[in-house]
């Protein structure tokens, strides 16, 4: 277990204890209170989101399909075209997935096959307290240390080696997509190696070995062994990532710039579904923050969907492979 | 199951390579602290050697001296000579990866690969060294899995994941993948521990048949074991300072009914173990 | 005689040996080659640690004093006018996560009893609810409560922040108390049962006393991510320059405070920003190290 623990990750533990509970004979009181229990939560989710689905219906009387397909946001102006959102959203998570993907499961498994064991509770501790740190600072961070970074040096060259090709064009102004991305995979790639290196360090040593011992090199161990072995622990470790970064509001509000139309290019600014969420509420009256309520209504969808196909994929390939 | 006399003779097309391995006065230290001292045997060719002793009598590490599995762990040293076919294993000529392929390895508990199907399985140390030519996969596949007496219960499910198999088919389908890369030596570490008796006996019976074209060696605690399979025998026993040593060694029929050592014969008659 | 048509005269073991020592350097290389993009891959981790880390610590270590603890702000006129400290900030934060936590310890108890307890259809969707909440976003729980609570009191309370808080403590520390009291041994459970024990008497002297130090690690955990969240608490808290010290009244938390200053004309509002981070990185830093103590004493016991 660590920072954290996923929720999606098969436990072994898990499956046994489900079928385990204590007699169910007599002590009425503590019964009733785990109905309780129970009911409560459940109320407490459906009324989660009834509220949400409740609160965007004006904001869906007047925004309507244009919601998804309209290219101009501007809530004041009563202009609802969550396009760029939808866009800025996707592009952003997309490139903060293909950085933190390779960099966070590389990471795990160089931390347990790699480091030596006398250093691996060290270097462990240092990825998960990047974990730690509040997307706040991260938001702070990637506005005065990065911005400067991407806009002197890293957007030029990017510029200068492609030749000015899409999605490298536009004017570099530093805040934006890349930085948006840059920041999100900081922040996604410790989710990723902490979960991941909790699968890789649970590879029975037995498989290893037996791939030693036909002639495998170490690289080949890992990458026809212990990575397949483990694709149902890593996706579940990418899929927490992922929402995350679908999810991810305050530092993006630093770093992202400011939004009217869809996104050109990476160098573009925009503001993602959650992250204008918390720029704009209260700011366009009610019909503009009931239109914010259908931006999280949305947000909800896709996480929930993401969730959802990971799990579909995780069980088929249990049932297939144990 | 029984292994019919056409499964053997198709493996046996190949010519039989069974290699002598000799240990000389091979040692084996973890971080300084002695598991094994001094051992010096002959692993005759195409013949069964079984390795028997208490536990903590270093039989696996002597074991897993023999394919220089040591190497993994770094605190480990061995010292001595280990000579297969008289080239010594440790040689700097000598490619690990080469190495391994000559000398199979079978582990206590079936360790196939999760992620594969029983065909990926069996051709995995194949695919390790590069082995693309599927005409020669399917062929390898179905010679090793023959060999290891699956091939007629699984040639109809050969893309099924190999965690489908019972235990014993799991063992049978990891001998079957070291006989793939058509090893010289195939060793055994107490590979029917895990295991019941039915699926002991099938692996017991198999190596019966494969001594015919490789060496095997065994590690046993089960000594009913190694005087029913096994041709050569030693006897290791934990010294006084923890490390073991080599006892006994000569055919197990002599170890078995007359050994020369005062332990060994308190050992066989189940004095202490 | 070629090339090919000695291949075809080799036996099996000639071509795999053949092959074997082919390949063997490219193999060896490759698998160099591969170590190295790992090494490369955790090396680069530490670059934004070292970037995040090195900019607070030398950005923010000199606001930490005395006064930057224990005074209220004071909104600055120019650039060079006093800023005061952030006691109101430190109160919010304390204010806010404290009750979201003494609430949470007995919703999660309860709820990770009654679906241990608990097999129907009703516990399955409920287990399933709570996996979902781990990974919602944040802000999508500050919208819920602030429209349940401030659109219709039209007022900023603490304690709205604390409900919304809630919602990102309760899954994560109920996930892995779960994990905690199923973890318990079949068979101490079975000794209760069988000297004549309630099934709650099981639970309260038995399952949950020998789950505490994971139970504790979760609770820690989820103390040391709600602490560092803006966006739940955003919507409801308000704003305050003094401490209220009643959970009533609207707050000021070190993540919405930071989140407020940052974009300030003032560059001393902006500079108290890293000493916040530095603080908040302080406590969030301290509870997670807390429960880290907790997971290795659960491991430890467990061997």
């Amino acid at each position: 277990m660590s920072i954290t623990e996923s929720p999606v990750a098969p436990k072994s533990g898990m499956t046994v204890g489900r079928e385990r509970k204590l007699s169910t004979h007599s002590d009425t009181l503590y019964r009733g209170l785990i109905i309780v229990a129970l009911a409560f939560f459940v109320l407490v989710g459906v009324y989660y989101f009834y509220s949400i689905i409740d609160q965007s219906i004006p904001g869906w009387k007047a925004a309507g399909f244009g919601f998804f397909t309209g290219t101009t946001w501007n809530l004041n102006a009563g202009q609802f075209g969550a396009l760029p959102l939808i866009v800025t959203t996707l592009s952003t998570t997309l490139l903060a997935m293909l950085f933190a993907a390779p960099i966070g499961i590389g990471a795990a498994l160089a931390l347990v096959y790699l480091v030596p064991r006398r250093l691996q509770l060290l270097a462990s501790s240092l990825v998960e307290l990047l974990a730690i740190v509040p997307s706040v600072i991260y938001g702070a961070w990637g506005f005065i240390v990065l911005r400067p970074i991407m806009l002197y040096h890293v957007e030029p060259w990017l510029q200068r080696t492609t030749h000015n090709t899409w999605p490298f064009t536009g004017v570099p102004s530093g805040e934006g997509i890349l930085l948006g991305g840059v920041v999100l995979a900081t922040m996604c790639v410790p989710i990723v190696t902490a979960i991941s290196r909790d699968v890789f360090e649970v590879v029975p040593r037995d498989l290893i070995e037996g791939a030693i011992s036909l002639g495998a090199t170490r690289g080949q161990v890992l990458r026809r062994v212990v990575l397949p072995s483990c694709r149902t622990g890593v996706l579940a470790a990418l899929t927490l990532a992922l929402g995350r970064a679908l999810g991810e509001t305050i530092a993006l509000t630093f770093v992202l710039g400011g939004v009217s139309t869809v996104p050109k290019s990476l160098f573009s600014a925009g503001a993602t579904m959650a992250s204008e969420i918390a720029s704009a509420l209260g700011n366009g009256g009610a019909l503009g923050d009931s239109v914010l309520f259908c931006s999280a209504l949305v947000l909800i969808v896709i996480v929930g969907l993401v969730n959802y196909l990971s799990r579909t994929i995780i069980r088929r390939s249990q049932r297939k492979f144990q | 199951m029984s292994l019919s006399s056409t499964e053997h003779t198709e493996y046996t097309t190949v010519s039989p390579n069974g290699q002598r391995m000799r240990l000389d006065d091979v040692s084996v230290a973890f971080a300084g602290r002695m598991a094994v001292r001094n051992v010096t045997f002959d692993v005759e060719p195409l013949k069964v050697t079984s390795m028997i002793g208490p536990s903590g009598s270093g039989k696996t590490t002597l074991l897993r001296a023999m394919n220089r599995m040591h190497d993994l762990t770094p605190s480990a040293k061995v010292s001595g000579s280990i000579t297969i076919d008289g080239v010594d294993i440790f040689d700097k000529s000598i490619r690990l990866t080469d190495l391994r392929t000559r000398i199979g390895m079978v582990f206590q508990r079936p360790n196939p690969f999760p992620s594969m199907s029983i065909f990926e399985n069996a051709v995995a140390g194949l695919r390790f060294i590069g082995v693309k030519d599927k005409k020669f996969l399917a062929e390898s596949a179905e010679r090793s899995l023959r060999a290891a007496a699956l091939w007629d219960s699984v040639k109809d499910r050969l893309q099924n994941a190999a965690g489908t198999l019972s235990g014993g088919e799991q063992q049978r389908l990891c001998i079957a993948r070291s006989l793939a890369v058509e090893p010289e030596v195939l060793l055994m570490d107490e590979p029917t521990a895990s295991l019941d008796p039915i699926a002991t006996a099938q692996i017991e019976e198999l190596t019966q048949t494969l001594k015919q074209i490789l060496t095997i060696v065994i590690v046993t605690h089960n000594m009913q074991q190694a005087s029913r399979v096994s041709d050569n025998c030693a006897f290791l026993l934990m010294g006084d300072d923890m490390a073991g040593e080599l006892i006994e060694f000569g055919e197990t029929t002599k170890i078995f009914t007359n050994p020369n050592d005062p332990r060994t014969i308190d050992y066989i008659a189940g004095k202490f173990g | 005689m070629t090339v090919a048509a000695a291949i075809d005269q080799m036996t099996p073991r000639e071509i795999i040996r053949r092959t074997s020592q082919k390949s063997g350097q490219r193999r060896q290389l490759l698998s160099n080659l591969y170590f190295a993009v790992l090494t490369i891959a955790l090396l680069v981790i530490f670059i934004p640690l070292y970037g995040v880390l090195s900019t607070i610590v030398v950005r923010g270590y000199h606001s930490l004093n005395w006064t930057f603890l224990t005074a209220n702000p004071i909104p600055p006129t120019s650039a060079t006018s006093p800023i005061g400290g952030v006691a109101n900030a430190i109160d919010g934060t304390l204010e806010v996560t404290g009750i979201a936590v003494l609430l949470a310890v007995p919703l999660t108890i309860l709820i990770s009893v009654a679906l241990f307890e608990t097999r129907n259809r009703l516990a399955r969707i409920v287990e399933q609810g709570i996996e979902i909440f781990v990974g919602m976003p944040a802000i999508t729980f500050g919208l819920f409560i602030a429209a349940i609570t401030v659109s219709v009191t039209h007022k900023f309370e603490a304690w709205y922040g604390s409900m919304a808080l809630l919602f990102i403590v309760v899954p994560v520390a109920t996930v892995n108390m779960i994990a905690a009291i199923r973890s318990v041994p079949q068979t101490l459970i079975e000794a209760g049962l069988g000297l004549g024990a309630r099934p709650s008497r099981v639970m309260m002297r038995i399952i949950l006393p020998t789950a505490l130090p994971r139970i504790l690690t979760g609770f820690f955990l989820s103390v040391s991510r709600a602490l560092g969240e803006t966006a739940p608490v955003l919507f409801v808290i308000g704003g305050v320059l003094v401490p209220s010290f009643n959970p009533r009244l609207p707050a000021t938390t070190l993540p919405t405070q930071i989140y407020a200053y940052f974009g300030s004309q003032f560059e001393s509002q902006v500079q108290a920003c890293w000493g916040m981070a530095l603080l908040l990185v302080i406590i969030v830093l301290f509870f997670n190290v807390l429960s880290r103590i907790f997971l290795a004493r659960s491991k430890k016991a467990n061997g």
